[in-house]
Parts: C-alpha cells; sequence; structure tokens
C-alpha cells in the first residue's frame, strides 16, 4: 500500500523534525519505488583471490572462467560525498501565513532534516550551516550514522532570529569546502543580491554541485489580504499601514520579479533552483529535485 | 427661491454621507497588523502606487459621500419653491383636483384665455407626485359626471386637451365644490384644488361658503389655488344683452321697431361704437353707440317690412375682444293681410247704429293694417264665396238656412276662422237648430241686468283666461280697459263639452267662448258688438281685442311668438303646428337633440344665432333665436383678496400662474438621482481598479 503524499499541514501536526523528516523520506522513497535497503551506493574497486569467509555472490564468476582460480570482487563505498546544508533561519523565515501550517523555517528544516537522512542513509558526510545575520553556527560534515541526531538536535533548536545575510553564509561553506560536495542553500532569498550570487557562482565554479531551494509562503506568494493591514517588518523594516487590494497587482509584479531574478541568476550559474511552497507536499519536491538531478549526473 | 423637500424626514438620510468619512477614520485608527516578512515588497508596491493610491482613496470618498448624500436627498424629493408658492400651499402628495373654466368669458381674446388656463391645468398636471391622484372638472356649464381622482394621467391629460371653451354660462362656486366632493374620495389627508380661470365675477356666487371636503374626520377645507388665465389684465368688453322687436305703428302695420341695449364691461367709455342692424344678409340701418365705462346705453332702429312673414335679423356691434355678445340675433313675425267677411246683420245708414260699424273701425284703424274686413248684409250672405277668406264674423245675423249654415261649417272644418256675435236679430233656439255642434255652447235665453240708455247698471267681465293667446295682452294695467265694460243684456249659453270659457259675467255667465272644430275655430260673444246690447264697443280694450280675436280665428296670432332662448338653459318652446318639428338646426345646420313635450318642444340651445325647424314637408322655418348669457359678457374681474377671501382666506391663493417651483423640483431631484447613480458606478469601478 503506498503512502499518501504528506500535505505541510499533516506534517505540521508531526512532533519532532525527525518524525516529520522520516515521514517525508518513507513517502519520498515510497515514491521512488524502492526497497530502502537496497539503496547502498557502492563501487568496484579490486579483485582478490577468494578466502573462505569471502561472500560467496562476490565472486567473480568470469574470471574463474578464464584463470580457473576464484577471485572476488572488492567494493568501495561512495562515502567521498560531502554535503552542506545551508539554512536561511532570520527572521523573516520565521513567516508563517495565516492559514495553518509550517513557518518557512520549519518547513526548510523538516527540508533540511530529510535531506541529511537521505545523504546520511547513503553514508555521506552531511554538514549544516544555520545562518543568521551576523551569527553562523556550523556543524562540520560526517559520514556515520550517529552524526544524523547530531543533526536534528540543531535543527530542532534553531528559531528564527536576526536579519539575512546569505552572501556571508555562502562566503563560509567556500572556506570549509576543500574538495567536491553538494550544497543545498534553504532560504527565502529575500537578501538574495549580486554580492550572494558572485559567491555561489564561485562555488559551482569549484565543481561544487549547488542547489537553491527558494522557500516562500504562499500569502508571499498570492498576497490575497483583503482588509487594510498593518504590516510589520519582521527583520526591523518598520511597519507600514496599506489597503493589501490597492497594491496587490503591484506587490505580484514585485514577487514575479524577485522569483525570476532568482531562477535567472541560478540558471546563468547552473545553479539547481526550485520554489518552495510552503503548502506544497515536501516528498514531491525532493522526488522531483532528485530526479532533475539524476538526470543532470 | 428656497429649497423644500416634499418627504423633509426623508432628507435626514443624507446625514449618512458621514458613514464613509466615519468608516475611513475608523479603519485609519485601527488598521489590523501583521507581521510580514516580504515587506521591502510592500513597500516597494506602497511607493509605486502612493499617488495614484491617495488618488482612489480620495475619489472613492467623494464618490461614496456623494452616493449616500445624494440619493437620499432625491429620494426627499428636494425642490425649488417660490416664496408666494411655499406659502400658499404645503408640500407634500396630495389628492388633485384641476378645475378648468370652459365658460363663453374665456374665449375673450379669441380663446388666448382658454388657451392660458389650458396650458396652467397641463403645467399643474405635469408637476403632480407620482403619488397624486387627479381629476380633472371642465366646467362649462353643462351637467357633467366627475370622475374620482385616479393615476391615469393619461385621461387626465386628454380631458384637457379635448376641452374647449363654450358658449353656456358657467357656476365656477359649484364647479369647485362638486370638484371638492370628489377629493372626498381619496383617502390621502391633503387635499387641492387648483382653479383655471380668467377671474370672470360672473362665474362665481360671492354669498357661497368656502368649499369643502366631507372626509371621516369631518369636513375639511382643501387649499385652493386659482390660476388667473388672463394674467392679471382686464377684459374690456362691450355686449349686446337685450334686443325687442316691437311693432312700429308709425311705420305701418309692417312696421317694426327693434331696441337693443349694449352694456359696457370695461373700465372706459366707449364711443362712436358702430351697430348694425341686418335683415337676413342685408345691412337695413346702422348707428352709433356711445356707452360710459360700466354703464349701459338703448338704441331704437326701425325697419318696415315690405310683406308679411317671417324674417331673421341681427344686430351686429363692431367686434370686440369677445365677438360671441357682440351680435344678437332676432326672428320677427310680420303679419300676413288677412281677409275678413263681416256679415252685418241689423245694418243702420247711421253709422254709430250699425252692427258692423265699430267692427270695421277696430280692424281698419291705424291707416295699414293688414287686415282688410269686406262687410255685407247678412241677407246677402248666401251669396257671398267664404274660400277667399280667413275669418266669417257674423254679427247679430238671423239663423240663416240650412245650406248656408252647412257652408258655413265646412268653412270652418277647413280652416276659416267664425265669429258669432248676438243681439236681437239672434233666436235662441233657431240658432242652436241651425248651426249645432258649430256654436261652442248652445243659446238659452237672454238676461237683462241693466236699464237701455242708462250708464249704470249691467254686467261686468269677472273672470278672464290670460293664458290665451288673445287675453294675454290684457294682463297687468291693460285689464281696466276690459274689466270696465259694462253690458246691459247678453244671452245665457247652455252649458256644455268642447268650448273653452275665456271671459265670464260678473253672474258667472260665460261671455266669450271658444271651440275648435276640424282645423278652424269659432268664437261666440254673448253680447252685440255695436253699443245695444254693451259698451264694450267704445271700451279702449275693444280695438285690440277685435284685432286679436281676427288674428287668432285666422292663425295668425301663434306665429307672432317670437321665441329667444339664453344658451345652455332648457327651455319649452311651444308648437302651434299640429305635428311637431321632425328637426331642429342649429345656426351651423346640425340637428339639436330635442324632446317633443304637449304643444311643444324641450331644449338645450348650444350655439348662438336663429334656429330652425324641420316640419314634415321637408322644408325648414325660422323657430327661435339663441343668444349667450348677458352674464357671461360680464367679464369684470374679482379682486384676489375678494376671491381669495371667497375660497376660504388662507387656504386660497390666487396667482397668475402656476408658480415654477414643481417645475424647478423635478430637474432637481432627477439630477440628484442622476448624480447618485453615476456615483455609484464611478464607486464600483474604482474598486476595481
Amino acid at each position: 500500500m503506498a503512502v499518501p503524499l504528506l500535505d505541510p499541514k499533516l506534517l505540521a501536526t508531526l512532533g519532532t523534525i525527525q518524525l516529520r523528516a522520516r515521514a517525508v523520506v518513507e513517502g519520498l522513497l515510497s515514491g521512488l519505488h524502492r526497497s530502502p535497503h537496497q539503496g547502498q551506493s557502492v563501487e568496484f574497486a579490486e579483485h582478490k583471490e577468494y578466502a573462505p569467509g569471502d561472500e560467496l555472490r562476490h565472486i567473480d564468476w568470469k574470471a574463474y572462467g578464464k584463470l580457473d582460480r576464484y577471485y572476488v570482487k572488492q567494493f568501495e563505498h561512495e562515502t567521498n560525498l560531502r554535503a552542506f546544508l545551508v539554512l536561511d533561519a532570520s527572521a523573516s523565515m520565521g513567516y508563517r501565513g495565516p492559514d495553518e501550517g509550517l513557518s518557512k523555517l520549519e518547513y526548510a528544516t523538516v527540508l533540511a532534516a530529510a535531506l541529511a537522512y537521505l545523504l546520511v542513509r547513503q553514508q555521506d558526510a552531511v554538514g549544516l550551516v544555520i545562518a543568521q545575520g551576523e551569527d553562523l553556527h556550523y556543524l562540520p560534515p560526517r559520514a556515520h550514522v550517529g552524526h544524523f541526531p547530531a543533526v536534528l538536535s540543531i535543527l530542532e533548536k534553531v528559531e528564527p532570529r536576526g536579519t539575512t545575510d546569505l552572501g556571508r553564509a555562502v562566503d563560509f561553506v567556500a572556506e570549509k569546502v576543500r574538495r567536491r560536495a553538494a550544497i543545498f542553500v534553504l532560504s527565502d532569498l529575500f537578501d538574495f543580491r549580486p554580492q550572494a550570487v558572485a559567491r555561489i557562482t564561485d562555488l559551482r565554479r569549484m565543481k561544487n554541485d549547488v542547489s537553491i531551494f527558494h522557500v516562500l509562503d504562499p500569502w508571499e506568494l498570492e498576497f490575497p489580504f483583503e482588509d487594510a493591514t498593518r504590516f510589520v517588518g519582521l527583520e526591523g523594516e518598520g511597519e507600514i499601514e496599506v489597503d493589501p487590494r490597492e497594491i496587490r497587482a503591484s506587490y505580484l509584479r514585485e514577487m514575479e520579479k524577485l522569483r525570476e531574478n532568482a531562477r535567472a541568476l541560478s540558471l546563468q550559474a547552473d545553479v539547481t533552483y526550485e520554489l518552495a511552497r510552503t503548502d506544497a507536499p515536501m516528498d514531491r519536491l525532493l522526488l522531483r529535485h532528485l530526479s532533475q538531478r539524476e538526470r543532470s549526473a | 427661491m428656497s429649497v423644500s423637500f416634499a418627504h423633509p424626514w426623508l432628507a435626514w438620510g443624507a446625514l449618512l454621507a458621514l458613514l464613509p468619512i466615519l468608516i475611513h477614520l475608523l479603519q485609519r485608527r485601527r488598521p489590523r497588523p501583521h507581521p510580514f516578512a516580504a515587506l521591502e515588497l510592500v513597500l516597494r508596491s506602497q511607493r509605486e502606487n502612493v499617488r495614484r493610491i491617495r488618488l482612489k482613496r480620495l475619489l472613492l470618498l467623494l464618490a461614496r459621500t456623494a452616493l449616500l448624500l445624494f440619493v437620499p436627498l432625491a429620494i426627499a424629493r428636494p425642490q425649488f419653491a417660490a416664496p408666494a408658492a411655499a406659502s400658499a400651499t404645503a408640500e407634500g402628495p396630495a389628492v388633485i383636483a384641476i378645475v378648468l373654466d370652459a365658460s363663453l368669458s374665456m374665449r375673450w381674446g379669441g380663446g388666448s384665455v382658454f388657451e392660458n388656463a389650458r396650458k396652467d391645468a397641463r403645467r399643474v398636471l405635469a408637476d403632480r407626485l407620482a403619488e397624486e391622484p387627479v381629476t380633472v372638472v371642465v366646467c362649462d356649464g353643462r351637467p357633467r359626471e366627475i370622475e374620482p381622482p385616479s393615476f391615469d394621467r393619461g385621461r387626465a391629460r386628454r380631458t384637457i386637451d379635448e376641452a374647449e371653451a363654450g358658449y353656456f354660462e358657467a357656476d365656477l362656486t359649484a364647479c369647485v365644490q362638486a370638484a371638492a366632493q370628489a377629493l372626498a374620495e381619496s383617502p390621502l389627508p391633503a387635499k387641492r384644488i387648483f382653479v383655471a380661470t380668467d377671474l370672470a365675477a360672473s362665474g362665481w356666487r360671492l354669498d357661497a361658503p368656502p368649499p369643502t371636503v366631507r372626509t371621516e374626520e369631518g369636513e375639511v377645507q382643501p387649499e385652493v389655488v386659482v390660476l388667473d388665465a388672463a394674467r392679471g389684465e382686464a377684459m374690456p368688453n362691450l355686449a349686446i344683452t337685450e334686443l325687442r322687436v316691437e311693432p312700429a305703428p308709425e311705420l305701418g302695420a309692417r312696421g317694426r321697431a327693434i331696441t337693443f341695449t349694449v352694456q359696457n364691461f370695461g373700465d372706459e367709455e366707449v364711443r362712436d361704437r358702430v351697430a348694425e342692424l341686418f335683415v337676413g344678409e342685408e345691412l337695413v340701418a346702422k348707428t352709433f353707440v356711445d356707452v360710459p365705462a360700466g354703464g349701459a346705453a338703448t338704441k331704437r332702429l326701425l325697419h318696415r317690412f315690405p310683406t308679411g312673414g317671417i324674417y331673421v335679423g341681427a344686430v351686429r356691434l363692431s367686434p370686440d375682444a369677445l365677438p360671441e355678445d357682440d351680435e344678437r340675433t332676432f326672428v320677427a313675425h310680420v303679419p300676413r293681410d288677412l281677409r275678413v267677411l263681416v256679415a252685418n246683420g241689423a245694418p243702420s245708414p247711421v253709422r254709430y247704429r250699425d252692427e258692423a260699424f265699430f267692427v270695421e273701425t277696430a280692424l281698419r284703424s291705424g291707416g295699414a293694417s293688414p287686415i282688410e274686413a269686406r262687410t255685407v248684409d247678412a241677407d246677402h250672405l248666401a251669396r257671398q264665396p267664404l274660400d277667399p277668406f280667413d275669418a266669417l264674423l257674423l254679427l247679430n245675423v238671423r239663423a240663416p238656412d240650412r245650406a248656408l249654415a252647412e257652408r258655413i261649417a265646412d268653412f270652418v272644418r277647413g280652416g276659416g276662422g267664425l265669429f258669432f256675435a248676438l243681439g236681437d236679430q239672434v233666436d235662441a233656439d233657431a240658432y242652436n237648430e241651425v248651426f249645432g255642434d258649430l256654436l261652442p255652447l248652445a243659446l238659452h235665453v237672454p238676461k237683462t241686468v241693466g236699464k237701455e240708455g242708462s250708464e249704470e247698471g249691467g254686467a261686468l267681465f269677472s273672470t278672464f283666461d290670460f293664458d290665451h293667446p288673445i287675453l294675454g295682452i290684457f294682463s297687468g294695467p291693460a285689464l281696466e280697459g276690459l274689466s270696465t265694460v259694462r253690458t246691459r243684456r247678453y244671452f245665457l249659453l247652455r252649458p256644455g263639452e268642447g268650448a273653452r270659457v275665456l271671459a265670464t259675467f260678473d253672474d258667472g255667465a260665460p261671455a266669450l267662448v271658444e271651440k275648435e272644430i276640424g282645423s278652424g275655430r269659432v268664437m261666440l260673444f254673448a253680447s252685440t258688438v255695436d253699443r245695444d246690447w254693451s259698451d264694450w264697443a267704445i271700451q279702449p280694450s275693444f280695438l285690440p281685442a277685435m284685432r286679436q280675436m281676427t288674428s287668432y280665428l285666422a292663425r295668425t296670432l301663434d306665429e307672432r311668438r317670437a321665441a329667444s332662448v339664453v344658451l345652455g338653459e332648457r327651455v319649452d318652446l311651444a308648437w302651434s303646428d299640429e305635428a311637431p318639428p321632425t328637426a331642429i338646426l342649429d345656426p351651423e345646420g346640425r340637428e339639436l337633440e330635442h324632446a317633443v313635450a304637449e304643444g311643444g318642444v324641450q331644449l338645450v340651445a348650444e350655439r348662438p344665432g336663429i334656429h330652425r325647424a324641420r316640419v314634415g314637408d321637408g322644408a325648414t322655418q325660422p323657430f327661435f333665436t339663441a343668444h349667450v348669457s348677458p352674464r357671461e359678457s360680464d367679464t369684470r374681474r374679482l379682486e384676489r383678496s375678494e376671491l381669495q377671501a371667497l375660497l376660504g382666506g388662507a387656504k386660497a391663493q390666487v396667482a397668475e400662474a402656476p408658480t415654477d417651483g414643481r417645475r424647478k423640483s423635478a430637474p432637481l431631484w432627477s439630477l440628484l438621482l442622476a448624480v447618485g447613480l453615476l456615483t455609484f458606478f464611478a464607486e464600483g469601478l474604482l474598486q476595481r481598479k
């Protein structure tokens, strides 16, 4: 029986990030129609002469036919992938529309946890960078299974705070990446300025695989406010009283410009761009993203 | 000019206009806070639209305010009202009666006064509110059923459009009261009557109480607005108010004097106004009339008609603003020549002893008498043809033989007239035997009541039938000529049927009796027409009585009755012929409705002028003349204050024309409504943008 794709509202009812991440990943794997226990990716390394105790299924029968001796294939696990999850935890990410559901930060943390879970399951090393204005919280990448609870522990404690400085966070990651790595940026990109774009382009030039999850709330995307409202900035921008109906068209144009700018710059920098609506099922988002990565690989 | 409201309490709804402002202020005070991440985008959008938004907000506020201001104001029906109108009539829906004066005086000025009144009535009708029922009363002197007030404006408009100023006299007091009665049928408490009239005083009864409307709460006084169709101007008028056609003996038997009275209903003296006498279409006399202001002048014009017959004619003044009363028509009956055969039963060489002397003298006097009398001895009567004569007078004639009596009887049945005067030659039994039914009453015996030669004693005439054409002229002071006649001897007559007693002696015995036989008439005087038995022959009444009798017996006396009727009045006109007229034609040749009554016809004349009667053979003859009422010729106007007092004082108003208040009010509220609707649509458009 297929597990239904999870609605973020339903997901929000789950208590911990771990549970939310597992639910997402289970749904995701179910969607891929793969057994969770057949996901180990190995790479052929060398032959060695058979010795008792070796797995019979690894005997190379073709070599036996040619040489009349038993050789066993030896594989090397892909444990050399290093991944960095860059999570924007600025105050703006704490926004949650009037509809019940996940805030952008909650959505991003669950998404980050789900990615971490997937990566750890593949024995990849996962690192975490939490960007909160001037403050950066860093968890270096590790590949062992026991590293996942540490990631979750940090994610569960993240509270939205401070302003966004995506460029600084990317700079920090660039310093830490010493060889080819996968970098996942989860942000609302309200600070997606040329400086930050330049940093990301540099990362990509270093052969890193960069993905951007543009996390936005549907109320930010559609601006469906009706009554006169006093909008208060989450990062200290002040406040303004407007009749949303009067500026809706203009706002939507601005929002479209923002998204189009992010998408265009990402394309230009050969960076994978995904719009992550906080009301969209997360497993579908991941599935689409993974499929896209597979095709590009 | 001030603004007033048809529904003042609805005008308070205009306070709703404060609502948008209040909402605006309340919204400014309590905007809902909402933490928002994309504030920068909001700020940018706001900056881009700040001017447009401010303008839109301002326009929206104005539109909403205007909508809530104009619509309640429009529903309250504001109107411009002239101060006079505002003070005289309370506004608000009322049941309305429009009284349109269509009497003769409204034809003044070639109908311009009536057209003003019609215009006023139309304007009053157009200015009514939709919820005001209206009835229209055309006051033209004709009896009309008044429609109850209704909302059928088309019908009311048609009534006004189809109304015409007539020739009748109208009683506006009665019309206004009738209109007031009609208003009682509407439950609306406000009652209003508009009267479009020329303010001619003759149309109002100044002693009548103000009009009242009977309602469940009792009698209430309606508001009355009199609209002056003459626009405050005087309406001078000169009119012929009386005309008589009388014999003019100085011109002979066919001479006539036409006497007419001209009245001046203006404030200025009229001099040298031409008055012309027409007979047929021929101008026969002309004179000039001077009439003092508010006074009258009488003129007498003479004319001798060439032959006997019925003549039509008219006296015409040079026309003024009301020409309908500047002409008065008449019908003149000029007696035709009569031939009378007088049979003298006791001729005498002494003139005053001759039986026929006094009769001949009476019939021939005046020089130009239309009566030609031929006297023969009674003995020669048998050889005398009777047909050339209109009447036969047997004066103290012995009873003839049967053959002559039979001829006389045939003569009478064929339409001839027969007169018996008695005397000593008359034998009662012989008369009764020979003449039989030809006698109105059979003779009995002579009766002597006085001595011969004595001036005293004798019987006097006692009772008279003044309704009879012969004796009608002796009513009043002229009676003296009859009542002093003394008769010493006369025949007593036997009672009988079919005779009409015209006069009796003081002992009750019939003196003069009449009977109709076939187409002829027979009269009998119970005494002599010389001085043998009675002194009537030397009394002043003898001459006219003989002439009247002769004419009556020859059937020319009836023709002398020339009727003159007032337009609009129901009259009974005598008709002497046996068969009533088959039709009565008005001056324009149209048949006039009439009812045939005993001895005449009953009708209401509608057009001034000569009316003709069509008799059995299809020929027509002048029947009567009709003229307008002299009261309607009196165009002197009432003072406004008088009329206002008459109609209820403060509840009444006299205006020269309908005030423009209502007319201006209509565009005002409709304009407000239009602006309100425009702002409504504008508000909707602004909202969408």
